[in-house]
């Protein structure tokens, strides 16, 4: 009787593991054409086995909108990846430079600063889709510590079953399709949007809402400095950016501005800030954006990176790397892809 | 510390594992520290409060059992020297002495509930009064935290104090024993309201290691995490989103009788269980509160299987005292001589259902749908007891129809389930007239009903139609399950099958992980009835 | 001694039921809802969205899709002298933000923007708190800042909490 007792619930355990294991599989989102953000950070891994990146952009959805690798590439034969994710705070940009460090040291890493204006965790779902994909590491765990939010567990992290069980009346067909594999959704960590929705013209435009406080909070601001010395030890030059908008939405004030030329200074950081260049780089915004001036679309994305490009090859001094043939290899290959997407939603012009 | 959290989980494990460890002599230590952790663990200000009780009235008990004693030997001592009138008086008097003790610590121990659970009630209506009349004089009205437990645990160590005093059980000698059986941990949340004598073995007496103890206990803890986090959490939403929301009446409030049935049935049962199981994992048999309740045939039926130690704990200690009461019976005597037979035997009877379903409302909570709720039952019960005599006829007339079997049966079934689920949903809105207003809505708001049709109830309610599914099948696997139980217990069928009950097991463990209501987006909730 | 228990009990049911004669009084959490009239509208926060329509053709409006997503649009209606921001919620969207932007228009209380912060807490109270030089009135899940400047009111926002 014992015997049958400590068989039979040895062998059920072993049911039961396998079976939630693959009840999790079912049942987290596959965030491939729903909310294919939710993908960006794990697609990170893949490509950094396959080669190493010069330029490393981190940040939140204004870095994965607005610069392309494959034209970096093409154009200047820069290897560069964006480890972006929706609404990424900048403890998760620390920690996710941090986890990419054990794969790779590139020569620059290239910061998007809206997000400093965030100083406590936001949002379960954004921190959700930008910590799920990463591998565990001390990173990870680090990440995950820092930014949950009051009713988040970290066991749930752990175990994403915890969190995502209640998919289980909300399943697709994709959700059993890309059940233990799927397909990348960006190029080399950039989202293509190829759709034009205007932005309102100037005199119309909507400007953001004057703030009580205009400090940018310190716990932001200590990441940032936490991130500078992540690089200084690693020999890596930290370059802080503003992407370009013309939104209300994503109103970046001159206060905020000052503050990070300020910084920038006293920490001889280079900063650049997009907005004030627009003119220069050519950027349209009756053309050039997918969400009436948020955010650039690939057409605006394309313009800013060879503007970009330029700074980072000549004053930054990132090599032209089309002389390596493993590189090169790799390189024609995510090019190759990324200019058929771009062809097949050709707009005329 | 909430059932339905990992730390709960985490101290069961580490406590059954030290129990059986430890030698069989001191195994109830474990229990004790157990006990107090748990407690502490709810609220630390809340220990002097059943400490208080626990002092008072073990004290007391020892006081009572200790003159008992002493009269009795008095008796035997002095025998021939006194007459029958003086032993009788003097019996008399030590009756009345330990009398004395009963009531000063029942008063204590009641005064203490009173005041930490009904001032707030009280002090709120005593304001209502005032401006009724005019009055522009407000009392503050403090805002009193409920110590964990307390209604539970005061009716424990009450029942146990009025048993020493009626004989029923020795007087505990040992201030630490006494101390764990009021504060078991199992207990606290929900109950049951253990009797002393039934328990105290189980509790001081090292329980072996036994495996069917492990394997049943383990599968009612599954069961009862099963109906709460996967069947009332989840009936629980519509319930939630009918009550707070604007002009859900008519089908709505139909919905919600059926559905609060089954989220207080998920949840209650559900917890008992989950005290059920843990307690046998010690080796503890409690006393079950529930048998089949949502089978009963009539509301006295219902009664007798729903909190069934409730039930019993006020009968025994309230009702039947009160009806056998000398001034219940010269109130008997009086009504027979004025008001005619009939009403005088009836009056006193009814006088004493009515004043414990007061009370038994009143103890639910502290509020006038409480009090409301209580007295309809009361009502109902007196009403069926008046119809008596009417349904006998109807009986003799169409033998046929059993209410024990068959389709009449079945609609005895179904009304008294639908009677409750009326009663109950005082529970649900907290207001008197907007619960009557609701109910009444039923029965004409019969515009409410194309909701049902054209899926509007789904997006008002924000429960879809999966889980309307999910919360169908197992509320048939429960009604399965449990309709088998008449001569024993799931748990105990299975602890004898080990492989039916790993599968059970197994089984119950995936459900509740993947169809389980926990976790974000929804409201990990305490048990109702933990606010007491 | 069991009639003492029995009267005990008989006084407390008593007593209590005397006090039938009431109902209770459901409290508040005895907060303020500020909130803004445009032209004999009521608009506060939580508001849904579509009362914003019956406030007329707006001057411009414009509406963002969130990063990530994650369903839903927000949106913001610019009138003559303040400007209405909607964000989703469960059924649809509400009104999370109104800001005064000229001195157009007061606030119910009588505040418009050129008001000095006198006149400000005058008419409104004590605040519930500062940030920097500005006013923050806390109310029933939202609040209500007064921008200031140089003494005076820049800025008026109604919030979300």
């Amino acid at each position: 009787m014992k015997k049958r007792l400590i068989i039979s619930s040895a062998v059920c355990l072993a049911i039961l593991i396998v079976s939630l294991y693959f009840a999790q599989a079912l049942l987290v989102p596959k965030y491939v054409s729903v909310s294919p953000e939710g993908a960006l950070t794990a697609e990170y891994y893949a490509a950094a086995n396959e080669t190493s990146h010069d330029v490393l952009f981190i940040g939140d959805c204004e870095v994965y909108e607005s610069f392309v690798p494959a034209v970096l590439w093409e154009e200047y034969g820069i290897s560069s990846y964006i480890r972006g994710s929706a609404q990424q705070l900048v403890w998760h940009s620390y920690y996710l430079l941090e986890d990419a460090l054990r794969y790779e040291t590139p020569k620059v890493v290239v910061f998007n600063v809206l997000a400093l204006k965030y100083g406590q965790p936001q949002s379960e779902a954004y921190n959700r889709m930008t910590i799920d994909g990463m591998q565990w590491s001390q990173s990870k765990v680090d990440a995950i510590i820092a930014s949950k939010t009051e009713d988040e567990s970290f066991l749930s992290y752990v175990f994403p079953l915890l969190r995502f069980h209640s998919r289980w009346d909300e399943l697709t067909g994709e959700d059993v399709k890309y059940m233990l594999n799927r397909p990348l959704v960006s190029d080399s960590g950039y989202l293509i949007q190829t759709d034009m929705r205007a932005a309102e013209p100037d005199d119309l435009a909507i400007e953001g809402s004057p703030l009580a406080d205009y400090t940018l909070p310190s716990e932001s601001m200590e990441y940032l400095d936490k991130m500078k010395k992540l690089c200084d030890n690693n020999g890596i030059e930290l370059i802080l950016i503003k992407a370009p908008t013309n939104s209300w939405r994503y109103w970046w004030y001159d206060e905020w501005d000052a503050q990070i030329v300020e910084y920038a200074d006293k920490n001889g950081l280079s900063y650049y800030n997009f907005i004030d260049e627009i003119e220069d780089i050519g950027i349209d915004w009756s053309k050039d954006t997918y969400d009436g001036g948020v955010h650039l679309n690939v057409y605006g994305a394309m313009k800013l990176t060879e503007y970009f490009g330029k700074t980072l090859s000549d004053v930054h001094g990132i090599p032209n790397r089309h002389g390596d043939t493993n590189m090169s290899a790799v390189w024609n290959g995510r090019a190759e892809s990324f200019y058929s997407k771009l062809t097949d939603n050709i707009r005329e012009d | 510390m909430s059932y339905t959290t990992w730390s709960f989980v985490g101290f069961v494990l580490v406590a059954v594992l030290l129990y059986y460890l430890l030698p069989k002599r001191i195994r109830w230590t474990v229990l004790l520290a157990a006990s107090v952790i748990f407690y502490a663990a709810g609220g630390g200000w809340y220990l002097p409060f059943i400490a208080a009780t626990v002092i008072t009235t073990h004290i007391a008990a020892r006081m009572i059992s200790k003159m008992a004693s002493r009269a009795e030997e008095y008796i035997s001592l002095h025998r021939e020297e006194m007459s029958k009138e003086e032993r009788k008086a003097y019996k008399a008097k030590e009756k009345r002495r330990r009398c004395a003790v009963l009531v000063a610590v029942l008063v204590l121990n009641f005064g203490i509930l009173a005041v930490m659970k009904y001032t707030g009630f009280t002090l709120s209506a005593v304001n209502g009064l005032l401006s009724v009349f005019g009055s522009g004089v407000t009392v503050p009205v403090p805002n009193l935290l409920l110590p964990l437990g307390i209604s539970f645990y005061t009716f424990r160590a009450t029942g146990y104090i009025i048993d020493v005093y009626r004989g029923k059980t020795e007087a505990e000698k040992n201030i630490l024993r006494y101390a764990l059986f009021v504060s078991f941990f199992p207990l606290v949340l929900q109950g049951p309201i253990s009797r002393h004598s039934r328990l105290a073995p189980q509790l001081f007496e090292g329980n072996s290691l036994r495996r069917e103890n492990i394997t049943a206990g383990i599968f009612r803890i599954l069961w009862g995490y099963f109906k709460k986090v996967a069947i009332a959490d989840t009936a629980l939403v519509g319930v939630r989103a009918v009550i707070s929301g604007e002009g859900f009446t008519g089908m709505y409030a139909l919905y919600l009788i059926i559905m609060y049935s089954i989220v207080i049935y998920g949840d209650f049962t559900g917890g008992i269980d989950i005290t059920m199981g843990v307690a046998r994992l010690f080796g503890i048999r409690l006393e079950e509160n529930f048998k089949r309740p949502f089978s009963s045939r009539s509301t006295q039926e219902y009664w007798n299987r729903w909190h069934i130690t409730m039930g019993s704990w006020f009968t025994d200690y309230l009702f039947y005292p009160m009806s056998v009461s000398r001034p219940m019976g010269r109130l008997t005597k009086w009504c027979k001589a004025r008001l005619g037979k009939g009403i005088g035997m009836r009056l006193p009877v009814y006088l004493a259902t009515l004043i414990t379903w007061y009370l038994t409302g009143l103890w639910h909570g502290a509020g006038w749908n409480f009090i409301v709720w209580g007295l309809i039952n009361g009502v109902i019960i007196l009403v069926s007891r008046e119809l008596e005599p009417l349904y006998a006829k109807f009986h003799k007339k169409f033998p046929s129809l059993d209410t024990q079997k068959g389709a009449y049966g079945v609609f005895c079934a179904v009304r008294t389930f639908l009677l409750m689920g009326s009663v109950r949903i005082l529970d649900c809105y907290g207001d008197v007239p907007r619960t009557f207003f609701a109910f009444g809505s039923i029965f004409y708001r019969f515009d409410t009903w194309k909701d049902l049709f054209d899926g509007r109830i789904i997006t008002n309610l924000g429960v879809g139609v999966w889980q309307y599914v999910f919360l169908t099948v197992a509320t048939l696997v429960v009604f399965l399950v449990t309709r088998r139980e008449r001569e024993e217990l799931t748990c105990d069928k299975l602890s004898r099958r080990p492989i039916l009950w790993a599968v059970a097991c197994t089984a119950l463990v995936f459900v509740i992980v993947i169809f389980g209501s926990y976790g974000i987006g929804f409201d990990s909730n305490q048990f109702i009835y933990n606010q007491f | 001694m069991k009639k003492t228990v029995s009267i005990f009990a008989l006084i407390l049911a008593l007593a209590l039921t005397l006090s039938a004669f009431c109902g209770c009084d459901g409290g508040n959490s005895g907060k303020k809802t500020y909130t803004f009239d445009a032209d004999g509208i009521m608009l506060k926060i939580g508001a849904p969205a579509s009362v914003v329509n019956s406030l007329g053709t707006p001057i411009a409006k414009d509406e963002s899709a969130s990063c990530g997503g994650i369903p839903g649009v927000d949106e913001v209606y610019v009138f003559s002298g303040f400007k209405v921001y909607t964000t989703p919620a469960k059924d649809g969207n509400v009104i999370n933000k109104i800001e005064i932007t000229d001195d157009s228009v007061k606030t119910p209380e009588g505040v418009a923007a050129g008001s000095t912060r006198a006149e400000v807490i005058k008419a409104m109270g004590e605040p519930t708190s500062e940030s920097g030089a500005s006013l923050v009135y806390a109310g029933n899940g939202m609040k209500l800042t007064f921008i200031i400047r140089n003494d005076t009111v820049t800025s008026i926002q109604y919030v979300t909490e």
